[in-house]
């Protein structure tokens, strides 16, 4: 089998003693111990914000640009781009040969990939006030998350928390794997919940008996949990950060009923009193536990080979776990036994929905689940897989 | 090619739209009572939704101890609206109150004005909520937006090729510089990808938004034959009407048409020229089903078709349509008592016009008579020996007028109470506060039918009628001013000018 190395590219495991030494001798600087910490609490309060907003929505409906949840947005991305911007300026201007092996070049400057990328999402979440502002004057405050601005902000926001993600396996990948595991664990499972977001209004658990449910969560999860895995970081790394995942989202369940608020806007077809929780979250740990061995098995080789089995072996492990256990679990979450606080379950609608739309399915006559979907569903969820493995192979290469 | 003729339908969709929306005007006035306290109450009403209407209250007599706003939605009664605004009070402005509220849904919204302090009330205006334009974007932000798109596509190539290039090595980048073009191709493949697929999002979005406002304008054609006009409605199936403006065998959902002051439809036929022709007519129904209204002689030429519909929901539209009459139409027996027809040069405000018998309308406004600011127009019925002339009540009212800009790009029609629609405020003020409050509604809207006999003789008697008006924007107006003397109806006609410097 062709070797990593061969490939071109410097695997954790396979790092030098050279590497090593080196990357231990430029840690002196205290940027490079916080700013990854850091920028991970930047894209933190960016999901937790973006949650918190959505919440705010469907409660309260009426916003400003002030709202502490918008504010939190704000923090988040200013954070992560400042952050980012000042490990360019010192990259560039203070420290360029004593870092110039852990920083890319870009038109001249210096910085940390994670840096760079942190940068270009915080300047594409500005690029997307102006349009939004705009966007709302000429069709209207939207009412759905995904809308091209809405979508310009999300791609900003993800850049801030992928960027966050890339200084924690650079960081983790320098030392050896001596350190950084659980900054770029809670830096995955921070990705994760982001991305989980995007797909909101096609995962309530309403939704969960429809063909497009079952399609878009092949083409998301998929790719992420085996790159995860791929990256063999440590044992059970998909499964803690789908983990962390299932937590921001329950906490979020547990925090926001406790705050009162009441809608100021009409049509109130459901009266509110307090915040509203999000949805349950995917079982997405299922899937990935099962991942976890299966990679692990597979540890012992790092060949491009190897990536196709994890893929394959990935995309039948989703396909095979989640979409059984997350159709039963639907069940579940739309039956009286989960309308509690723990579950949230009918909880999460907004002021704006009406009563009769709760505990039962919708659009499972017009979008049905067929064999041909299980059979789009494994196609796509391989597509994503494969795409996954590449990005944990890089992943577990990245080292500036 | 596709772009360009894409960009040719926007245009031409978003110039019909001009042609065919509420007529340029987007305020709705009411001149009314809120328990002891007379009000005036002006809605801009949003040209998106969801959008923002704009809210001033002036309370011209008493001092309340406060003013508040809420938002009715036409789906939902008292229960489905938030708490109430406070309305804050505007510095310098004695009386004058102003707030917003949000217009969630498509249809219309019942703006519920409370008015706190002794004696205090609530009044309901009603305003629609109907998406009406969509706003280009200024230039300056389409450069910014330009700029900084290049800037992140610029950014995301060479993020590709830094990627490709060094982030995965410690050591020597020498002969990489190909794995970061590699990278910085796959980057642009991507931003390519990304621009062109956002292009086409932005654009279903737009020609989903006026597809979305489309089905909600109704439209119309008018058709003459030798004796009258017929209004057909064809191509409103979408709202659930057929031809004739009547409900379609589907699901509704409040878009049915309502008599507004006794009366299903209200047409406004404008000729061009220094003395134009009006028409004030009353369609109903014909043999072949469709609204009708058989009218007297009309000489040939162009003219502007207005006509006024109320929908159950409670919005209300003004269909217009260009007629051309190519040669007399010879005319019949008006089809309804009410219908009334004027021609004749404009009069200018102080001045009077001859209304008949002797008689004579003069014409004044109250009020600073600038863009936006509300004003009263006053008609002053008078016999020949300068007595006022006794009114008599013409669709429940003692009298009605008529705002149209010479251009025909912003028309009103008004009463005593302003330019809303009696059945829509009736509608909204039965959703908050049931049968009490809808026969208050009546009330405030000057319901000749729902006021008392002896406050119905004087107001007739005074052979006066005050209509409170905003006018959109500068330029040259007609105001027809209307009351029935004499078992007639008497129109007169004046030329209103409104510039920013007035």
């Amino acid at each position: 089998m062709e070797s990593a190395s061969q490939a071109g590219l410097l695997t954790m495991d396979r790092m030098t003693d050279a590497e090593q030494s080196a990357s231990t001798a430029s840690r002196t600087r205290w940027e490079w111990k916080w700013v990854p910490w850091l920028t991970v609490f930047g894209a933190a309060c960016i999901t937790y914000g973006v949650i918190w907003d959505i919440s705010w929505h469907s409660t309260i409906g009426r916003d400003t640009f002030w709202t502490p949840a918008h504010l939190m947005i704000h923090v988040g991305g200013l954070l992560g781009g400042f952050l980012g911007g000042w490990m360019i300026l010192s990259s560039t201007f203070w420290r360029r040969e004593e870092w110039r092996d852990r920083t890319v070049g870009i038109l001249g400057f210096r910085g940390p990939l994670g840096s760079w990328v942190a940068v270009w999402g915080a300047v594409a979440m500005l690029t997307s006030a102006p349009f939004d502002d705009w966007w709302h004057n000429a069709y209207g405050l939207d009412v759905k998350i995904l809308s091209p601005p809405h979508a310009l902000l999300a791609i900003g926001m993800y850049g801030v928390v992928t960027g966050a993600v890339l200084m924690a396996v650079a960081s983790r990948n320098r030392s050896g794997g001596k350190g950084g595991n659980a900054l770029m664990l809670v830096a995955g499972g921070v990705q994760l919940s982001l991305m989980a977001i995007l797909l909101t209004e096609l995962s309530y658990p309403n939704l969960q008996r429809t063909a497009t449910f079952f399609l878009a969560t092949a083409a998301m999860y998929p790719s992420y949990l085996c790159a995860v895995a791929r990256q063999g970081a440590v044992r059970f790394a998909a499964t803690t950060v789908t983990a962390i995942y299932a937590m921001i989202s329950m906490s979020m369940i547990w925090i926001l009923p406790l705050f009162a608020a009441e809608p100021k806007l009409a049509p109130i077809f459901t009266p509110l009193t307090h915040m509203v929780p999000p949805p349950f979250p995917l079982l997405l740990v299922v899937p990935a536990l099962a991942i976890d061995f299966y990679a692990g098995w597979l540890r012992r080789w790092r060949t491009w080979t190897s990536d196709l089995v994890l893929a394959v072996g990935c995309t039948v492990l989703f396909t095979a776990l989640f979409v059984p256990v997350q159709w039963w679990f639907s069940e579940f979450l739309l039956s009286p036994a989960a309308d509690n606080a723990f579950f949230a379950g009918n909880r999460f609608f907004s002021f704006a929905s009406r009563p009769s739309w709760r505990g039962e399915y919708w659009g499972i006559g017009r979008d049905p689940v067929t064999r041909a979907t299980l059979g789009w569903t494994l196609l796509i969820a391989l597509g994503s897989t494969l795409l996954g493995a590449v990005a944990g192979r890089f992943h577990s290469s990245v080292r500036r | 090619m596709k772009c360009f003729l894409r960009g040719c339908l926007i245009l031409w969709l978003a110039m019909a739209w001009t042609v065919s929306a509420h007529v340029g005007m987007p305020f709705v006035v009411l001149e009314g009572k809120a328990g002891r306290f007379p009000v005036r109450v002006v809605v801009q009403q949003p040209d998106v939704v969801p959008g923002l209407a704009q809210i001033g209250v002036r309370v011209l007599e008493g001092k309340p101890t406060g003013v508040s706003v809420l938002p009715l939605h036409w789906d939902t009664d008292r229960s489905g609206a938030p708490k109430p605004d406070p309305a804050r009070p505007v510095p310098g402005e004695a009386g004058l109150y102003e707030g917003e509220l949000w217009f969630m849904g498509t249809g219309a919204y019942g703006v519920v004005v409370q008015i706190e302090g002794e004696g205090g009330g609530t009044l309901v205006v009603p305003a629609n909520s109907l998406a009406t334009s969509r706003k280009p974007m200024p230039g300056w932000m389409g450069w910014l937006l330009a700029g900084l798109g290049v800037l992140l596509v610029i950014g995301w190539i060479s993020i590709g090729f830094a990627t490709f290039r060094e982030s995965t090595v410690l050591g020597s980048l020498v002969g990489r510089r190909w794995k970061g073009a590699i990278g910085a191709a796959l980057a642009s493949a991507t931003a390519v990808g990304a621009v062109i697929g956002g292009q086409r999002w932005w654009g279903s979005v737009d020609v989903e938004h006026e597809q979305r406002a489309q089905g909600q304008r109704m439209s119309m054609s008018v058709e003459a034959d030798a004796t009258s006009l017929a209004f057909d409605m064809q191509g409103n199936q979408k709202r659930g009407l057929d031809r004739r403006g009547m409900p379609l065998a589907m699901r509704l959902g409040g878009w049915e048409l309502v008599q507004d002051h006794g009366r299903l439809m209200h047409a406004f036929v404008i000729g061009s020229g220094a003395e134009p022709v009006f028409l004030h007519l009353h369609p109903e129904p014909g043999a072949d089903g469709l609204p009708r209204s058989i009218v007297g002689a009309l000489p040939a030429g162009e003219y502007q078709v207005f006509l006024d519909v109320t929908h159950a929901l409670g919005a209300v539209q003004t269909l217009t349509h260009r007629l051309i009459l190519p040669q007399d139409l010879k005319g019949g027996e008006w089809s309804d008592p009410d219908d009334a027809w004027h021609q004749g040069s404009a009069a200018l405000p102080g001045q009077a016009q001859p209304i008949g018998e002797g008689r004579q309308v003069m014409f004044g406004i109250e009020g600073k008579l600038r863009p936006g600011e509300p004003v009263q127009l006053i008609a002053r019925f008078r016999e020949a020996d300068g007595r006022p002339c006794p009114l008599e009540p013409y669709l429940r009212m003692p009298g009605h007028a008529v705002v149209a800009a010479v251009d025909g790009s912003v028309f009103t029609h008004l009463h005593p109470a302003g330019n809303l629609s009696m059945a829509a405020a009736r509608r909204f003020a039965l959703r908050a506060g049931g049968d009490a409050a809808a026969r208050d509604a009546d009330v405030v809207c000057g319901d000749l039918g729902a006021l008392p006999a002896e406050v119905v003789g004087r107001l007739l008697g005074r052979g006066e009628v005050t209509f409170p008006m905003v006018f959109p924007k500068p330029g040259n107006y007609r105001v027809w001013v209307q009351a029935r003397i004499g078992g007639r109806i008497r129109t007169g006609c004046f030329m209103v000018e409104v510039s920013t410097a007035s």
